[in-house]
């Protein structure tokens, strides 16, 4: 068990996906698939852009009272049985998780999505520790049996096939040789889970909201994972970021709406749940929650960053994305792919590490439109940028280039030199490319240079038309 | 880590201090049983005809008996709208939620229908047997159509009035069709963990 990856290598990995065309158009199509699915909820919605800005509203109040809302949230999910967690780090996280589970003598856990853990990577330091850790959503299960982190928030299997997805039912569940109907696949994994929900001692789920009027959280699923997996085993632990508070109940209305709509096209998820403690009439029940920080408090003192942290991880932002879509997630190499996570690695794990993320993106601006919660995504990337570079981790021949185009841009002599030489000897040139030139120009070709600059131009024509 | 660390770590650094921006009210839309089964059938439920509470049982005969289900089990709250049924079980609440693994369809009764998403709002206190409807395999939902609401937000108001000043009950739950995956390669699965069908038999006072 690997995961948590924090050491990404963007050019290398989407290079290894772009070899095989057939596959990245797949991706490609899937996804987009689900992008036109999103977009024709948002369209059915008549207000979707004031409810937008109202979600957008409330996460601006939300990250500016980070504090406030976890001592009222605190407050009241321990008058509702709840034994609240603090965590500073994704070590503390695991010790928390680990020292619950040992303390009720549990072997058996059954876990449903949640990015939270995959960040911390909870799943191989249970693993190493001796306990059966049993991801339920299926396209979790599906990455967990090939030893796989998720490519997507959402999707986590996106970039697996049918007949891949047989092939592995097939050695762990016994599942038939050959068969690739999803339906038949879907009901293999469904009975063999089925069993480890009977099974399990504890649940361990993620939260979508935390809401701090009540001391409830909210999770969502479309299998009903999270709801199994928490209404039959004598144990919950849920793991959320402290970003995940809203102010009041009537706020998760705003959010269930915008959510599943946002995500995969759903009006809203097929199972929302707000548990609030320990089940009353289940004697023995236990309920935990840790609130983690885990670099959530760098990212609130970034004054220019600290909107990422309003996200509610649906994914919307890498369907619509022409790199991701092209690139596949493993490309991040960081358990949070597309652009929110290029906004959100540089904040985790430095600009060093994290310095070709913002740069994987083509700044077209479409993961901003569609975020329900209105992030800047294309602003935030943009502003990564400058800070990458400023901070000294950007290629030798990226700065180079980039001084000879503020050179040249400061001398008028030089610039028109520039464009002559554009205009007369470059397309030549580009026609023979060789050395370290060749594979930028394998994969782009010049437009058409005009026969004259605007400055010639003007020259000419520009005096008649004053 | 203890409470007041953490509280330290995230005390806002940030000179400002958006206010939370009040209740979301959109324009009222009048709910409809039309809009509700739209809605249902989109998220892959079904549904029957209306009837009376009175032509209820007689109605779920038929749908037990046209599905053969073998084990089927109805909430407490089933059970007091329609009266003990025979070859229905009432479902205990004492004992281990487990005991609900082999039921062919469970009879339960929402509080709550949202037309805008087919949601369907169960808690603790329609519900205390929450296992009931995830392990089923089949799902029959009795919905009174006094109890439509439009959107979300009525929804969520709607919740409050009821609670008036009550805890938030343990559980709460918007279920929204049956159970569902689109895992592998995008193609709809219905039936992932929890029911494979949700079928709702609407009705209303004659």
């Amino acid at each position: 068990m690997s995961h948590a990856p924090t050491d990404p290598h963007f050019h290398e990995v989407s290079e290894r996906f772009l070899a095989n065309r057939e596959r990245t158009a797949w991706h490609d199509q899937s996804l987009w698939f689900v992008r036109t699915k999103r977009d024709r909820q948002a369209y059915q919605t008549p207000d979707w852009e004031q409810l937008r800005s109202h979600a957008a509203a409330i996460k601006a109040h939300v990250v500016d009272h980070l504090a406030e809302l976890t001592r009222q949230f605190a407050q009241q999910a321990r008058a509702r049985g709840w034994t609240v967690h603090f965590a500073a780090d994704a070590a503390e996280l695991n010790r928390t998780v680990h020292g619950i589970l040992a303390t009720h003598k549990v072997t058996r856990v059954v876990k449903s999505k949640s990015m939270l853990t995959e960040e911390c990577g909870l799943n191989p330091y249970l693993l190493e520790r001796g306990m059966e850790v049993v991801d339920t959503d299926l396209g979790e299960r599906i990455v967990q049996l090939r030893d796989e982190p998720p490519s997507h928030i959402v999707l986590p299997a996106i970039h697996i096939k049918r007949g891949e997805v047989g092939e592995l039912f097939h050695r762990t569940m016994g599942s038939p040789a050959g068969e690739t109907d999803p339906v038949a696949l879907t009901g293999y994994a469904r009975a063999d889970l089925r069993k480890r929900f009977i099974e399990a001692d504890a649940g361990i789920t993620g939260v979508n909201f935390a809401v701090a009027e009540t001391g409830s959280i909210v999770v969502c699923t479309n299998e009903g994972n999270a709801d199994l997996g928490t209404a039959l085993q004598p144990l919950h632990i849920a793991c959320m970021g402290v970003e995940k508070l809203v102010p009041l109940l009537d706020d998760v209305a705003v959010f269930l709406r915008l959510l599943a709509r946002s995500a995969t096209g759903q009006p809203i998820t097929t199972y929302s749940t707000h548990l609030s403690g320990p089940d009353p009439l289940r004697p023995g029940h236990e309920a935990h929650i840790v609130i983690l920080d885990n670099g959530r408090s760098g990212i609130e003192r970034d004054s220019e960053h600290r909107r990422t942290l309003s996200c509610i991880r649906c994914g919307a932002c890498l369907n619509t994305c022409p790199i991701y879509r092209r690139s596949g997630g493993f490309a991040y190499g960081w358990t949070i792919p597309g652009p929110i996570g290029a906004v959100l690695a540089p904040s985790m794990i430095g600009t060093k590490k994290a310095k070709e993320l913002p740069f994987a993106s083509t700044l077209c601006g479409s993961c901003t439109n569609v975020c329900p919660v209105k992030i800047d995504l294309h602003e935030q990337l943009l502003s990564w940028r400058a800070r990458i570079a400023a901070d000294g981790n950007v290629a030798w021949h990226k700065r180079l280039a980039m001084r000879i185009g503020a050179l040249v841009m400061s001398h008028p002599g030089l610039y028109a030199l520039g464009g002559w030489t554009v205009r007369k000897l470059w397309p030549r040139l580009l026609a023979f490319p060789v050395g370290p030139l060749k594979p930028w120009t394998d994969t782009r070709d010049l437009p058409d240079a005009p026969r004259q600059s605007f400055r010639g131009w003007w020259k000419e024509e520009g005096d008649s038309h004053g | 880590m203890d409470e007041a660390a953490f509280l330290a770590r995230i005390t806002r650094s940030h000179p400002s201090h958006a206010a939370h921006p009040g209740p979301y009210r959109p324009e009222r839309i009048e709910p409809s049983w039309p809009a509700f089964k739209s809605s249902l059938e989109f998220v892959g439920g079904s549904s029957h005809a209306a009837v009376t509470p009175a032509q209820l049982p007689e109605a779920i005969s038929a749908i037990i008996s046209f599905g053969a289900h073998r084990r089927v089990v109805a909430s407490a709250a089933a059970t007091r709208l329609l009266g003990v049924q025979s070859g229905v079980e009432t479902a205990s609440q004492a004992g281990d939620a487990r005991q609900w693994n082999d039921v062919d369809l469970a009879i339960i009764v929402p509080e709550l229908g949202v037309c805008e998403n087919a949601a369907m709002l169960l808690s603790a206190v329609s519900l205390p047997e929450r296992g009931l409807p995830l392990l089923a395999q089949h799902v029959l939902a009795l919905l009174d159509l006094r109890l439509l609401v439009a959107d979300m937000h009525e929804a969520y108001l709607r919740m409050a009035h009821h609670r008036d000043g009550q805890a938030m009950p343990h559980h709460l739950t918007w279920i929204s069709g049956p159970s569902k995956t689109a895992d592998i390669e995008q193609a709809l699965v219905i039936g992932a963990h929890g029911c494979r069908s949700m079928m709702i038999l609407p009705f209303s006072a004659p």
